[in-house]
C-alpha cells in the first residue's frame, strides 16, 4: 500500500531525530493502545447495558452502566489529549534539533555554495520542509503504524472466520495495488513538480521584494507581475494535477470495498443457502471486511502527508549530505605568535572550472608590510582577498600564511587573524553597536566607541537620536551608503585582528573629507600590521610600501610607487590618467 | 464566513456549489449500502426457496456495486471541485499579494522585513488554503451528515432526537470559548516563524560577513533560541487546539450515555421498541466521526482565519505614493526643479528647504559629505519619496501630478547600491526596455557605453552569463557597470547617477566619462559624486551639507569661493602631490600644505 512513498532509508534516518524523545513517543504509543481498547469497550458496554439492564428493565443497573460509561469517556478524553500532546512535543523538539543541525550545516558550507543557491531556496529547506516532516510524525507516522496493525489484525480474524472466503476477499488486493501504483506514480510526479515550482514562486517573491525599488524605477511592475503570474500559474497546474490523483484515491478504495462486499454477499450468501456457513458468520464477516477497508482508506488520506514528507526529507538530506568544498583539516595546525607573512605561490584559481580568474599569481608580503593591489575592474583583486581568508580553495599553487598553507589551518583560526572589510558593506538588523561588535561579547561598549572614533564614524552616530543604540533596518536601510561603509570599517577595527588587515574598496563611497581623516587613522592602524589595500583611487593608497598591479588575473608589475612610475608601465599610465583629471578640471 | 464567500469563493461558486451537491449525493448513497446489506441478510435468513434467494442475492450484489460506483464518482467530484477551488483561491490570493506589494514605495519595505513579508506569502497563505480546501470540504461533509442523521433520528424518536441536537450548542460553545485563544496563540506562532525566517534569511544573505568574522557559532546560538521559542509557542498552541478533538468526542460520548439512560427508560416504559433503540444508536454512531473531526476542522478554520487577518494587514495598507493621472508616453524635456523641499522621515529632518533648478539638457553635479542627503534628494526626483514640504517639479509640473509610469519612463537611474536580478547580463541590461523595443543593437550600445564590453570575453557565455542572486558572481565594478548600462539602455531624457562610478577603476571611469560626454550633452543629468573626476561632466555644482544646499555655481566659481568645494578640490590635488613627493602627511592642516598649482608642479 505504501510502496515507495515509504522510503526505508529516509525513514530510518529521520527516526534518528526522534530517538532522543523515544520515551515520550513510547508513552504516546502505549496510550494509543489503551485508547483503542477503551474505545472498543464502548459498544460492548452499550450491548451489556441493553442485554443486562434495559431488557430486564433494571433502572438501577442502567444507572450503573451509565456511570461506568462516563468514567470511560473521561479516561478516553484524558488519554487522547495527552497522547496528542506528547507526540506533538516530541515532534516539535525533534524538528528543533533538525533545524539546528541544518542551520549549522548550511553555515559550514563554503561561499561557492551560496553563490549557486539563492537564499530563498535555503530558507524553504529550513522552514517549510522541516515542517512537512513534523506533519509526518504528528499526524502521519503513528496513524500509519496503528492502521497497519489494524489491517493485519483484521486479516487474521477473517482467515479464522472462513479461510476460503478470506482468501477470496484478498483477491481484491493485487488489482488494488496495481491501480494505486499507477495513481501513486502520477502523484509522485506532481509532488515533485509542485516542490520545484513552489521554490521558484517563493524565490521570485523574495527577489521581487528585495529589488522592488529597481522594478519601480524601471517601470517593470507589470512585466514582473506577468512573469510571476506565469510561475504561479505553473504551480497551480501542478497542484491541480496532484488534486486529480488525490481526489481519485479514496473513491477508488471505496469501490474496491464495495466489490468485495458484493462478492461476499453473493458467494457467502450462497454458502449460507448451501448450509456451509451460519448467518451470524456471514454478518460478522461482512462487518470485519468493512473494517478492513477503513484503515486502507485512511492510509490513502495519509498518503499525501507521506509523499510530502518524503520529498521534503530528501531535499533536507541533500543539503545535509552536501560536503563543504572548503573544509577544515582533520588536525589543523595552529598559528603560534602570528607574524603576518602572506605568500601566494603560483596560484591558479577559477570559480567555474576552466574559466581561470587568477593565472599563476605569486607575491610575498612580509610581516608588517603594507601592500596595495591595483588593477582594472574584474582583474581578480577581490578574488585574491577571498583566497587569503580562504573563502574558496585554490585549484593550483598555494596560499601561505606565516609559511603555513591556509588549507592546514582551521578556518575560524585563520579568519580570527585576518580582518576583512568587504566591498559591499553588509549590515544586520539590530543596533549600530551590534553591527560593530556583531555577537562578540569580548568587544565592550568602550571598544565599540573607540572603533567608531577611529574611522570617524562617531560624528554621525552621535548625532542620531539613540546614538549607538539606533536601530538598523534590514541591510542597513535608513543609513546612507557612506555611513554603512564606515560602520563596516569600524567593525573590522573593533575586531582588532592580530596582524592582517584586508581592505577592499573600503572608502569608495566616502567623501574626500572623511576619506582624508580615515587615511590618517589607517596609517596608525596599519602600523606594524601586514595589510592589503585595494583601491581604485590611487590617492587612497599613499601609505603603502609596495604596489601590486594586476591585469586579467596576472600580476604585471610590482614595486614601490616611485619604482613603478620609473618603469612607465601600466601603473604610470594609470597614475597619469588620474592626475590629468585634476588638471583638466583645475581652474586657471 | 460571509466575507470569505464574497471575497474569495464567489468566483468559484459553480465549482463549490457542484461540490456541495456531489457531497450530498455521495453521503446519501453512502447510507444506501448498509440498507442493501440488511436486505441481503434478511434474504439469507428467510431461506425461502434457494432459487429465489440466489437470484435476489445476485441482484443485491449488483446493486451494491452500482451504488458504490455512483458514490465513488460523486465523492471524486466533490473532492476534486472543492480542492481545486481552494488551489485557485490560493493562486488568486498569491497574485493579489504580489501585485499589491508592487505598488509600495521603499518606505513600506523598510517598515516590513523581507522575511516577514515572505512568511505571509508562504505559511499564512498555506493556512488560508487549508481553510478553503480541507476545512471547507469537511465542514460541508459534516453539515450534510448531521442533517441526514438528525432527520433519521427524528423519524425514530423525536424525544431522543431532541437530546441529540444538544450536541450543536455544546459544540458551538466549545468553539466560541477556544476560538480567541487559538487565534491569538496561532498568531504568536506565525509571528515567531517570521522572526525565525528573518534571522535565518539575514544570516544566509550575510554569510560572507559571518564567515569573515567567524561568527557561525554565535549565529547558531541565536537561531537555536528563536527556534526554541517557536517550539514553545507551537506547544502553547497545541495545548489549546489539542482540546478540541477530545472534547468533541467527549460530547458525543456523553450523548450516547444520555441516550442509553433516557432511551433505556423509554424502552423500559414501553414507549420505544428495543429495535428502534438499537437503530437510533446506530444513527448516533454515524455522527461520532464527523463530530470528532470537527475539532480538527475548527482548528484549521481558526488558523486560516488568523492567517487571513495577517494577509489582510498587508492587503489593507495603501501605498503613500500613487499616480492620480494616467500614463501618457510623452518624452519629457527634462527640466527638474526643487522648490523649498523639506523631507522628514520619522523624527529626523533629512532635507531642509532645498531649492535647485536644472534646465533641460543641463548637467549638474551634487556633492557633499556622507549622509548629507544626496541620495534622498535624487530619490525625490524619481518619486521614491514624497517631500514633507515644498514641491518637486519635472517639466514644470509637480511630480505628484505626473503618472508614476511616465515619470519613471523618462528617468534613467543608477542607484548607489547595485541590485541585479538573477537572470543573464543581457536581461539585466534590457530591464527597462519595453519588450517590443528590445534589440541586440540597443543592448550592445549600452554595454559599449558603460565599458562593460571589455569584460565580456572573461565570461564564458558573454552577455548570456547568469549573474547569480543580486549579481554575486560579478566583480564589484562589473555589477556597477551593468547597472549603468541598464539605465543608459532606456535612452532616457533624464539621467541620475548616484555615485555610479565608485567601484570602477580610474581608467574605466575615464573611458565611461568620455563616452558619456556625448550622451549627456542632450540630456538632463544629475551626477552625485565624491570625486572631482565625475563632477567634471557638470556645468554646475550644488553642494549639500546636512540636508541644506550650502554652495552652488560653476566648478571654477566654487573653487574660488573657499568653501566646502574648495577644500574638497584641494584635498584631491594634495593627495596627488603628496603621492609624488612621498611626503609624510601633515594631518593638522592638510589644506594649507600645498595649493593646486603645487600639485600640478609636483606632477611634472
Ligand atoms: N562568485 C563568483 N563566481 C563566479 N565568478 C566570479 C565570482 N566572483 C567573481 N567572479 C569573476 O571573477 C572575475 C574577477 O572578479 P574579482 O571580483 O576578483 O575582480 P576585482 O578585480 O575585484 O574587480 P572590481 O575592481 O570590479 O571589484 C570577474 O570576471 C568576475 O566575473
Ligand atoms: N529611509 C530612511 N529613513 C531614515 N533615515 C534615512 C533614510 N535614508 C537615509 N536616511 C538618513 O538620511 C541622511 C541622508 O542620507 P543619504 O543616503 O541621502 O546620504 P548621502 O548624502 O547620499 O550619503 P552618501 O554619500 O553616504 O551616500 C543620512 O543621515 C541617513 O542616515
Ligand atoms: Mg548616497
Amino acid at each position: 500500500m505504501l510502496g515507495k512513498a515509504y522510503d526505508g532509508r529516509l525513514v530510518r534516518r529521520l527516526g534518528r531525530y526522534v530517538v532522543p524523545y523515544g520515551g515520550s513517543v513510547a508513552t504516546a504509543i502505549a496510550m494509543l493502545v489503551a485508547l483503542t481498547l477503551l474505545e472498543l469497550a464502548g459498544p460492548l458496554l452499550v450491548k451489556q447495558a441493553i442485554d443486562d439492564a434495559i431488557a430486564r428493565a433494571d433502572l438501577a443497573r442502567l444507572g450503573g452502566y451509565a456511570a461506568l460509561y462516563v468514567g470511560l469517556l473521561l479516561a478516553v478524553f484524558w488519554l487522547r489529549y495527552w497522547q496528542n500532546y506528547l507526540l506533538n512535543a516530541a515532534g516539535q523538539r525533534a524538528m528543533h534539533d533538525l533545524r539546528g543541525e541544518l542551520f549549522a550545516h548550511v553555515q559550514r558550507l563554503s561561499l561557492s555554495y551560496f553563490d549557486r543557491n539563492p537564499v530563498g531556496r535555503l530558507m524553504t529547506r529550513l522552514t517549510n520542509d522541516v515542517d512537512a516532516l513534523n506533519e509526518l510524525l504528528t499526524s502521519g507516522g503513528l496513524a500509519i503504524l496503528s492502521d497497519s496493525i489494524a489491517i493485519a489484525g483484521i486479516a487474521v480474524a477473517l482467515l479464522l472466520l472462513n479461510w476460503q472466503l478470506a482468501l477470496g476477499t484478498f483477491l481484491i488486493i493485487p488489482p488494488l495495488l496495481v491501480v494505486t501504483q499507477l495513481i501513486r506514480q502520477g502523484m509522485r510526479e506532481s509532488f515533485r513538480a509542485v516542490r520545484v515550482r513552489l521554490a521558484r514562486v517563493n524565490g521570485a517573491i523574495a527577489e521581487n521584494i528585495s529589488g522592488m525599488h529597481v522594478i519601480q524605477l524601471f517601470n517593470r511592475e507589470e512585466r514582473a507581475f506577468e512573469d510571476f503570474d506565469a510561475l504561479n500559474r505553473d504551480l497551480l497546474k501542478a497542484h491541480l494535477t496532484g488534486t486529480f490523483y488525490f481526489a481519485l484515491f479514496w473513491p477508488l478504495v471505496g469501490v474496491a470495498a464495495a466489490m468485495t462486499l458484493a462478492g461476499i454477499v453473493w458467494f457467502g450468501g450462497n454458502q449460507v443457502l448451501l448450509g456451509a456457513m451460519t448467518l451470524g458468520g456471514v454478518v460478522a464477516f461482512i462487518q470485519y471486511v468493512d473494517r478492513f477497508f477503513q484503515p486502507i482508506r485512511d492510509l490513502s488520506e495519509k498518503y499525501n502527508i507521506m509523499q510530502q514528507a518524503m520529498a521534503s526529507s530528501e531535499r533536507i538530506f541533500q543539503v545535509l549530505d552536501q560536503r563543504p568544498e572548503v573544509r577544515d583539516p582533520v588536525q589543523p595546525r595552529r598559528l603560534e605568535r602570528v607574524q603576518g607573512d602572506i605568500e601566494l605561490r603560483d596560484v591558479w584559481f577559477a570559480y567555474e572550472p576552466g574559466n581561470w580568474v587568477l593565472k599563476g599569481v605569486s607575491f610575498h608580503i612580509r610581516p608588517g608590510e603594507k601592500v596595495a593591489i591595483v588593477g582594472a575592474t574584474g582583474a581578480g583583486k577581490t578574488s585574491i582577498i577571498s583566497l587569503v581568508s580562504r573563502f574558496y580553495d585554490v585549484q593550483r599553487g598555494q596560499v601561505l600564511v606565516d609559511g603555513v598553507d591556509v588549507r592546514d589551518l582551521a578556518q575560524a583560526e585563520l579568519r580570527r587573524h585576518v580582518g576583512v572589510v568587504l566591498q559591499d558593506p553588509f549590515l544586520f538588523t539590530g543596533t549600530i553597536a551590534r553591527n560593530i561588535r556583531l555577537n562578540e561579547p569580548s568587544i565592550d561598549d568602550a571598544a565599540v566607541r573607540a572603533a567608531a572614533r577611529h574611522v570617524h564614524a562617531d560624528t554621525f552616530i552621535e548625532q542620531l537620536p539613540d546614538g549607538y543604540n539606533t536601530p538598523v533596518l534590514e541591510r542597513g536601510a535608513g543609513l546612507s551608503v557612506g555611513q554603512k561603509q564606515l560602520i563596516a570599517f569600524a567593525r573590522a577595527v573593533a575586531f582588532n585582528p592580530a596582524m592582517l588587515l584586508v581592505l577592499d574598496e573600503a572608502t569608495s563611497n566616502v567623501d574626500t573629507e572623511t576619506e582624508w581623516l580615515i587615511q590618517q587613522a589607517l596609517a596608525t592602524l596599519m602600523e606594524g600590521r601586514t595589510s592589503i589595500v585595494i583601491a581604485h583611487r590611487l590617492s587612497t593608497i599613499r601609505q603603502v610600501d609596495r604596489i601590486v598591479v594586476m591585469h586579467k588575473g596576472q600580476v604585471v608589475e610590482q614595486g614601490t610607487h616611485d619604482a613603478l612610475l620609473q618603469r612607465e608601465g601600466v601603473y604610470a599610465r594609470l597614475y597619469e590618467l588620474q592626475y590629468r583629471d585634476q588638471q583638466v578640471s583645475a581652474p586657471v | 464566513m460571509a466575507d470569505l464567500v464574497r471575497d474569495y469563493l464567489w468566483r468559484y461558486r459553480r465549482d463549490v456549489g457542484l461540490g456541495l451537491l456531489a457531497t450530498i449525493a455521495a453521503t446519501l448513497l453512502g447510507l444506501l449500502t448498509p440498507y442493501l446489506l440488511r436486505r441481503a441478510i434478511d434474504a439469507f435468513a428467510a431461506r425461502s426457496g434457494a432459487e429465489a434467494a440466489a437470484g435476489e442475492l445476485a441482484m443485491l450484489a449488483g446493486a451494491i456495486m452500482v451504488v458504490a460506483l455512483v458514490e465513488a464518482v460523486a465523492r471524486f467530484f466533490a473532492r476534486l471541485l472543492v480542492t481545486s477551488a481552494s488551489r485557485r483561491v490560493e493562486y488568486d490570493l498569491r497574485n493579489r499579494y504580489v501585485e499589491h506589494l508592487e505598488r509600495f514605495e521603499p518606505a513600506f519595505f523598510q517598515r516590513h522585513r523581507t522575511g516577514d513579508l515572505m512568511a505571509r506569502a508562504t505559511n499564512d497563505l498555506g493556512a488560508v488554503r487549508q481553510l478553503f480546501g480541507p476545512a471547507l470540504y469537511h465542514v460541508m461533509n459534516t453539515v450534510v451528515l448531521f442533517a441526514i442523521a438528525l432527520t433519521l433520528m427524528f423519524q425514530v424518536s423525536p424525544a431522543l432526537a431532541w437530546w441529540a441536537t444538544g450536541v450543536l450548542p455544546i459544540a458551538a460553545i466549545v468553539f466560541a470559548v477556544t476560538r480567541a485563544r487559538i487565534e491569538q496563540r496561532f498568531t504568536r506562532v506565525q509571528e515567531q516563524f517570521a522572526a525565525m525566517s528573518d534571522h535565518a534569511q539575514e544570516v544566509f544573505a550575510g554569510q560572507r560577513v559571518v564567515k569573515a568574522y567567524a561568527q557561525e557559532a554565535r549565529e547558531l546560538e541565536t537561531f537555536r533560541r528563536t527556534s526554541q521559542e517557536y517550539v514553545n509557542r507551537q506547544l502553547a498552541q497545541i495545548r489549546v487546539t489539542g482540546l478540541l478533538g477530545p472534547s468533541m468526542s467527549l460530547v458525543i460520548g456523553l450523548l450516547v450515555v444520555a441516550l442509553l439512560y433516557v432511551g433505556g427508560r423509554e424502552v423500559v416504559d414501553g414507549r420505544l421498541s428495543l429495535g428502534g433503540f438499537v437503530q437510533f444508536n446506530a444513527y448516533l454512531a454515524m455522527l461520532a466521526f464527523p463530530t470528532t473531526a470537527l475539532g480538527w476542522v475548527a482548528t484549521l478554520w481558526q488558523q486560516g482565519r488568523a492567517s487571513l487577518v495577517r494577509l489582510h494587514e498587508i492587503l489593507a495598507e495603501e501605498p503613500a505614493i500613487t499616480s492620480v493621472v494616467p500614463a501618457t508616453g510623452e518624452r519629457y524635456r527634462g527640466e527638474i526643479e526643487l522648490r523649498n523641499v523639506t523631507l522628514t522621515i520619522g523624527t529626523a529632518t533629512l532635507l531642509r528647504d532645498v531649492s535647485l533648478h536644472i534646465r533641460p539638457g543641463e548637467t549638474v553635479a551634487l556633492v557633499g559629505p556622507l549622509g548629507s542627503g544626496k541620495s534622498l534628494l535624487a530619490a525625490l526626483i524619481a518619486r521614491l519619496y514624497d517631500p514633507t514640504e515644498g514641491q518637486v517639479l519635472v517639466d514644470g509640473r509637480d511630480v505628484r501630478r505626473h503618472s508614476l509610469q511616465s515619470l519613471r519612463q523618462n528617468i534613467g537611474y543608477v542607484p548607489q547600491e547595485t541590485f541585479l536580478f538573477s537572470g543573464t547580463v543581457s536581461d539585466n541590461v534590457a530591464f527597462g526596455i519595453e519588450s517590443n523595443a528590445r534589440s541586440a543593437e540597443r543592448i550592445r550600445g549600452a554595454v559599449r557605453l558603460s565599458q562593460l564590453e571589455k569584460d565580456l570575453d572573461q565570461w564564458p557565455a558573454g552577455l548570456e552569463t547568469v549573474v547569480g542572486e543580486r549579481g554575486v558572481t560579478l566583480s564589484g565594478g562589473q555589477k556597477q557597470r551593468t547597472a549603468i548600462a541598464r539605465a543608459l539602455a532606456k535612452d532616457p531624457p533624464i539621467l541620475v547617477l548616484d555615485d555610479a562610478l565608485s567601484s570602477v577603476d580610474t581608467r574605466t571611469e575615464e573611458a565611461i566619462l568620455h563616452g558619456l560626454q556625448h550622451f549627456v550633452a542632450s540630456r538632463t543629468t544629475l551626477v552625485i559624486a565624491h570625486r572631482l573626476s565625475s563632477t567634471r561632466l557638470a556645468e554646475r555644482v550644488y553642494v549639500l551639507h546636512d540636508g541644506r544646499i550650502v554652495e552652488q555655481g560653476s566648478h571654477a566659481a566654487l573653487v574660488q569661493r573657499n568653501g566646502f568645494y574648495t577644500r574638497m578640490y584641494r584635498r584631491q590635488l594634495i593627495a596627488q602631490e603628496l603621492d609624488v613627493a612621498e611626503e609624510t602627511l601633515d594631518d593638522e592642516q592638510p589644506e594649507t600644505a600645498a595649493g593646486p598649482s603645487a600639485g600640478r608642479a609636483g606632477m611634472r
